[in-house]
């Protein structure tokens, strides 16, 4: 017994150390679907507790790792991380900031789900164990370093959203949705698995690292530089498609407005954040890793598919009347600029996508929690005309969209402003001044649908609809996005150290 | 007050007309407008509609018959159609006239073209967002469709990419 | 006390921001609290920014009353406020004119009055922070930062097509900022590939630009796109023709008070920007500048001419206005691109005048507005004679605009006209056209509105000013007469920087002319004075060799 306890110690401080934070959140996940046995039918809200509680302790792990990590970055043979798990995981600054941010999410999410769940008669355990599961997954895509971990952390995450999304059971709009998302994921997921196939065929190693330095070699030996090799063309093209599909760029973004307009509303934020999140890190560690030499010639096929998110998440976002859809198009747009940052390549492009999605995050989450409250009994709550004369309605409410569609738009002195800021100089600094104008001007039609939120909410007769009503844990999670929402604009200087920290400054 | 000053002036009118040998048998005299000239206290211009024309006279507020003081109103009238119609009518009336019509003119073109450009900007923005939507079926075979032809985009590209290296190089 | 002396301008900036901050916690049912506080405020932002006349010495060199503190070191933006000569006045114009806008809503808005003081203080604050700051990061974020509480004030408190009037307004504006915010990048790029400094700092850079020593990263050729890259937020902002079109819908569905600020202050930021930012990035080479300046000034000649000719056939009084609007301030940019002494100094004087007497144009029209709920032309006539106060106010200010001697508007039209002159006389006959035109449209309005007899009965029993109108417009007719009869204070503080402008864009303006050319603009002025206090006649085309 005495030596069982130590030699769980011993892992924990040892190999275990860099799955930590997963473990506590797994065996949450599980308390809570025995625990939820023991609750009656009206105490079902205490899963949310328990889900919160294992979100903070999973931070605690987080922390735990953030302090070895400090340590162990001075000793030059681990300056790179803390490897852990069979050298399968690791734990650097990059996977400590996306952590960090998933976590956030995750606690967001829950907070927000309470009362809605209450609302849709749909309050059970298992949805909060699903949420730490994906969280779980979401993990593992940061900071795995090999590709059958990667792949795993994928699944657990696409798995739990299939089932999350689809989790209104009596609400066809949730089934349509869960259903199109799984199909759509499993094939794209097969896109996936086949080009990392195609990675191990090449390598005969599953490690990132070892498989990125074989295709280093082989375009040397190809003929000229880049991209030269069948097999590599069709690993880069059939991973990225995978992951693009994951972060809902064009063309692979069509399952996202269905979506989102289908899934509960705490799930479409989560998935609009979190998974979003979570994929922009695996894809960032494969091209970084894996893909690195061939960076210019495949920066033009993602500046293409930027481009085209752009374009297409501005334009279709424009004569949206349903607000979870037009978020949906909006955040294709999103995708668009953090993929220029990537297309710039630099250190300024790589920090500034970082510090995106920290400001996309919690604006982009403020957002839909906004529209999380307008949810009450007898009211739906996401189309335009729902939000009619709400600065009456709810001051508080109209405020906070308010200021996320001016966050969300890019206007200082909001984060999405400074976000912006650094994808905009990035492009600059690497000589992609076309892009730079089109990605700026973009600025402009979306601002016009983003307004068409605000005119609703500020400008129009009140409708008859019950006011909303905000329950304090909504209250929490908006003043936590509200507060990033302001404070990275205002004072970006922390936030934007956090975002070097995750290239290891 | 004033329809004696009327009545003055329609007989004024009528007794030049007769002094001339015209008869308004037809309709009567209707004064349209008077000007009392100001360098020259006691004339008079009116102008008449008479049968349909229009006549402009001077006249002495003296009388008719002043026939000395008439024939001199009668030189004047000339120089005064002078000045009232060509210098006073075509060239400060007139760029007024053509001011103004300039003025109608810019603001046809500001509102039309100038900034018909600026909502056209807007329409053609706004317009494009419809056959966007269309893409957005409901039915999800077709998504699937357009990764693949996204796929076959992106490996057509590289292909197309690889080639044009080799070839170079060989 | 400490806080004052050492942090005026933050004093003056965040004033507003505070009344707004304040206003935001006091009930929303008490609709007089709410104006007791905006105007408390509104009155506090123009005591404090007393000090600054006090203290602030014409002729100083550089910039007075900086504060500089870290903001975002990693990005090298800082908190930086300074002012010169020509901000000074421009900062002066922006508490005057809100205190008076804030003022002139008492009665005209009923309805959501607490949202509408906050937004017309945080609009305030906008407005300083961007004549204050020296940080093109904070600039452009105070830039941006003032577009949408005027959204609010034209979508919420306009007429009938506000809303169009109102996103127009913001999409247009933001575009050409967006497009100023790719210059500013690309001139912070720049220099820290020439210096290795990475920097926002608006007089370092700007220095950088001019610097023989950087030369080689700032050819010609970038220092022309640069130029284009801010041009469009100016020109917009201005405006310049052909990007005017917004600003008919926005004054003319905005209400008064929005009116007032928009011409009066906001307009100004554009013109600030090309004298602060646009003209140190003109290109040395003669012929690529020659071309620039070429296209800026007949941009300008035709908005002058263009401008007043629209306005001729206007039937609503404040589209009117609007378009006069667009007139005066082509005559703004032509003194700013004519690159003389008299000309740039000309300009900001009459940014100073045309903010006041468009300002107070517009605060007449609201008079009429709120008694009758009407802005159009035919509504009226006749109205001399139930108003008669207000007629005698309304000419004078109808006198301002149009340029006439003994008021303001002639000594900024004289200057600038002079400063065009020296450089080419085509564009100084061009332009006096725009003035003779000006004098057709404000004079007609005013016989239409306010001679003969009363045309509608209606009209018959309109009350004439009451007190908080004289407290309104008395101030702008003062200065009005001030700046007409005694300009030379004014000019003081202007002569100092725009002799450092023009010594540095256009050093050939004095080595061609003889010496006394350095004091040609105190000359002109003197000349300008003695001509409008001796008599209207004798208002000659003063060279600048006189004496």
């Amino acid at each position: 017994m005495h030596s069982a306890l130590q030699s769980i110690l011993a892992y924990i401080h040892g190999d275990g150390l860099a799955i930590l934070p997963e473990m506590e959140l797994l065996l949450f996940a599980l308390g809570i679907l025995i625990f939820d046995f023991l609750l009656e039918a009206k105490e079902k809200h205490l899963n949310a507790w328990l889900a919160l509680l294992g979100v903070v302790a999973s931070s605690f792990g987080l922390f735990q790792q953030i302090k070895r990590y400090n340590v162990e970055r001075t000793n030059p043979m681990h300056a790179f991380g803390l490897l852990g798990f069979h050298n399968t995981v690791l734990v650097d600054g990059f996977f400590i900031i996306f952590a960090a941010l998933f976590l956030a999410a995750t606690a967001l999410a829950i907070l927000l789900s309470v009362k809605y769940l209450d609302l849709e008669r749909e309050q059970e355990g298992e949805y909060y164990a699903l949420l730490l599961l994906a969280c779980i997954g979401m993990m593992l895509m940061a900071s795995g370093i090999d590709l059958v971990v990667l792949f795993l952390g994928l699944e657990t995450m696409a798995l739990s959203f299939y089932v999350l999304s689809g989790y209104l059971r009596r609400n066809k709009r949730s089934n349509e949705a869960a259903m199109k998302y799984l199909l759509l994921g499993a094939f794209s997921s097969g896109i996936l698995a086949y080009g990392f196939s195609l990675l191990y065929g090449v390598s005969a190693s599953t490690n990132i690292a070892q498989v990125g330095n074989m295709l280093d070699r082989r375009l040397q030996y190809t003929s000229g530089h880049g991209m030269t090799d069948w097999l590599v063309i069709l690993a880069f093209v059939t991973v990225s498609a995978g992951l693009f599909f994951k972060i809902a760029a064009v063309p692979f973004h069509q399952w996202a407005p269905d979506v989102y307009e289908g899934a509960p509303t705490p799930i479409t934020a989560y998935i609009s954040v979190a998974s979003k999140t979570a994929s922009f890190a695996l894809f960032l560690r494969l091209m970084t890793s894996v893909f690195g030499g061939s960076q210019p010639t495949w920066q033009y096929a993602v500046a293409g598919v930027a481009i085209a998110s752009l374009t297409w998440g501005n334009l279709a976002a424009i004569t949206q009347s349903n607000i979870k859809r037009l978020l949906a198009y909006s955040s294709i747009s999103h995708v668009g600029y953090i993929l220029l940052g990537l297309v710039a390549g630099n250190e300024t492009g790589l920090v500034g996508m970082i510090y995106y999605l920290i400001a996309y995050a919690f604006m982009t989450m403020g957002a839909f929690a906004v529209v999380v409250v307008m949810r009450q009994r007898g009211l739906i709550g996401d189309e335009l005309d729902d939000l009619d004369g709400l600065y009456q309605r709810s001051p508080a409410a109209a405020l906070l969209l308010l200021i996320f569609m001016l966050s969300l738009a890019g206007i200082p002195p909001t984060a999405g402003f400074v976000g912006k800021y650094f994808i905009f100089q990035s492009l600059i600094e690497s000589h992609h001044p076309v892009l730079a104008v089109l990605a700026a001007l973009y600025i402009v039609p979306a601002l016009y649908y983003y307004f068409r939120v605000v005119v609703h909410a500020w400008l129009k007769k009140p409708s008859d609809a019950p006011a909303p009503h905000m329950t304090s844990s909504q209250a929490i999670a908006l003043g936590a996005t509200l507060f990033v929402s302001l404070a990275a604009g205002l004072y970006p200087e922390p936030f934007a150290r956090l975002a070097r920290y995750a290239f290891g400054q | 007050m004033t329809e004696g000053r009327d009545e003055a002036l329609r007989t004024l009118t009528e007794a030049w007309l007769e002094l001339r040998g015209v008869a308004p048998q037809s309709a009567p005299v209707v004064v349209r407008g008077e000007v009392l000239r100001a360098g020259r206290p006691g004339l008079i211009d009116i102008v008449a509609d008479v049968d349909g024309r229009l006549v402009h006279l001077v006249a002495g507020l003296r009388g008719v018959a002043d026939e000395q003081h008439f024939l001199h109103a009668g030189e004047e009238a000339a120089l005064g159609l002078l000045d009232a119609k060509v210098i006073d009518g075509l060239g400060v009336n007139g760029s007024a006239w053509l001011a103004r019509a300039f003025s109608r003119i810019s603001m046809w073109w500001d509102k039309w073209i100038v900034d018909g450009l600026v909502n056209f900007v807007a329409k053609f923005t706004r317009f494009w967002s419809h056959p966007i939507r269309m893409f957005q079926t409901g039915v999800f075979s077709s998504y699937a469709l357009l990764i693949l032809i996204g796929l076959a985009i992106l490996l057509g590209y590289y292909g197309h990419h690889m080639q044009v290296l080799v070839r170079s190089l060989r | 006390m400490e806080l004052f002396s050492h942090h005026l301008l933050s004093v003056i900036l965040f004033t507003p921001l505070i009344g707004a901050i304040a206003l935001m916690f006091v009930p929303r049912e008490s609709p007089m609290l709410h104006r007791l506080v905006g105007n408390l405020f509104g009155i506090l932002g123009f005591v404090v920014s007393i000090p600054l006349v006090r203290f602030f010495h014409a002729g100083y060199e550089g910039y007075a009353f900086e504060e500089n503190a870290d903001w975002i070191p990693s990005l090298g933006a800082r908190y930086h406020l300074g002012i010169d000569g020509i901000s000074f006045l421009l900062i002066m114009l922006t508490t005057i004119l809100g205190m008076l806008a804030i003022l002139s809503s008492w009665s005209a808005i009923q309805t959501r009055t607490k949202e509408y003081y906050i937004l017309l203080l945080l609009l305030q604050t906008g407005m300083l922070g961007v004549f204050m700051s020296l940080d093109f990061f904070l600039f452009y974020m105070f830039w941006e930062v003032m577009l949408v509480p005027m959204y609010f004030l034209i979508g919420v408190w306009g007429s009938e097509r506000r809303l169009y009037a109102a996103i127009k307004f913001f999409l247009y504006t933001l575009a050409g900022s967006v497009l100023m915010l790719l210059g500013i990048l690309a001139l912070y790029f720049n220099y820290a590939k020439a210096a290795g400094v990475q920097t926002f700092d608006v007089p370092t850079l700007l220095a950088a630009v001019q610097n023989p020593q950087y030369s080689a990263v700032f050819t010609d050729s970038l220092k022309q796109w640069l130029f284009w890259g801010f041009f469009f937020a100016f020109a917009i902002k201005v405006p310049m023709f052909p990007f005017h079109t917004w600003l008919p819908d926005a004054h003319t569905e905005a209400p008064t008070a929005g009116s007032v600020i928009l011409a009066g202050v906001l307009l100004k930021m554009g013109t600030y920007g090309f004298i602060r930012f646009s003209l140190p990035l003109l290109p040395t080479d003669p012929a690529m500048r020659a071309r620039i300046i070429h296209i800026l000034i007949v941009l300008s000649l035709v908005g002058i001419i263009y401008g007043a000719i629209v306005c001729l056939m206007q039937k609503d009084m404040k589209r009117l206005i609007a378009y006069s609007s667009v007139s005066h301030l082509g005559f703004c940019t032509l003194g700013i691109f004519a690159l003389t002494p008299q000309g740039l100094s000309g300009s900001v004087l009459q940014q100073i005048n045309h903010g006041i007497s468009t300002g107070a144009l517009f605060l007449i029209v609201g008079v009429l507005y709120e008694r009758r709920h009407t802005r159009l032309i035919s509504e009226f006539g006749g109205l001399a004679t139930p108003m008669p106060n207000y007629a005698a106010i309304y000419l004078i200010v109808t006198l301002s605009s149009l340029g006439m001697p003994i008021l303001n508007g002639f000594i900024g039209e004289f200057t600038i006209l002079q400063g065009a002159f020296v450089v080419n006389k085509a564009w100084a006959a061009w332009g006096s056209l725009g003035i003779v035109l000006g004098a057709a449209y404000l004079l007609w309005l005013y016989q239409r509105v306010m001679f003969g007899s009363v045309t509608h009965d209606v009209n018959k029993n309109l009350p004439d000013l009451n007190l908080r109108e004289y407290a309104v417009l008395l101030p702008l007719v003062f200065l009005a007469f001030w700046i007409g009869i005694y300009p030379k204070p004014f000019f003081e503080y202007i002569n100092s920087p725009v002799e450092k402008i023009v010594r540095q864009v256009n050093p050939s303006f004095y080595q061609q002319a003889s010496a006394p050319a350095l004091v040609g603009a105190q000359h002109c002025c003197a000349a300008a004075t003695e001509a409008s206090t001796s008599s209207p006649g004798s208002a000659s085309a003063a060279s600048p060799e006189a004496k």
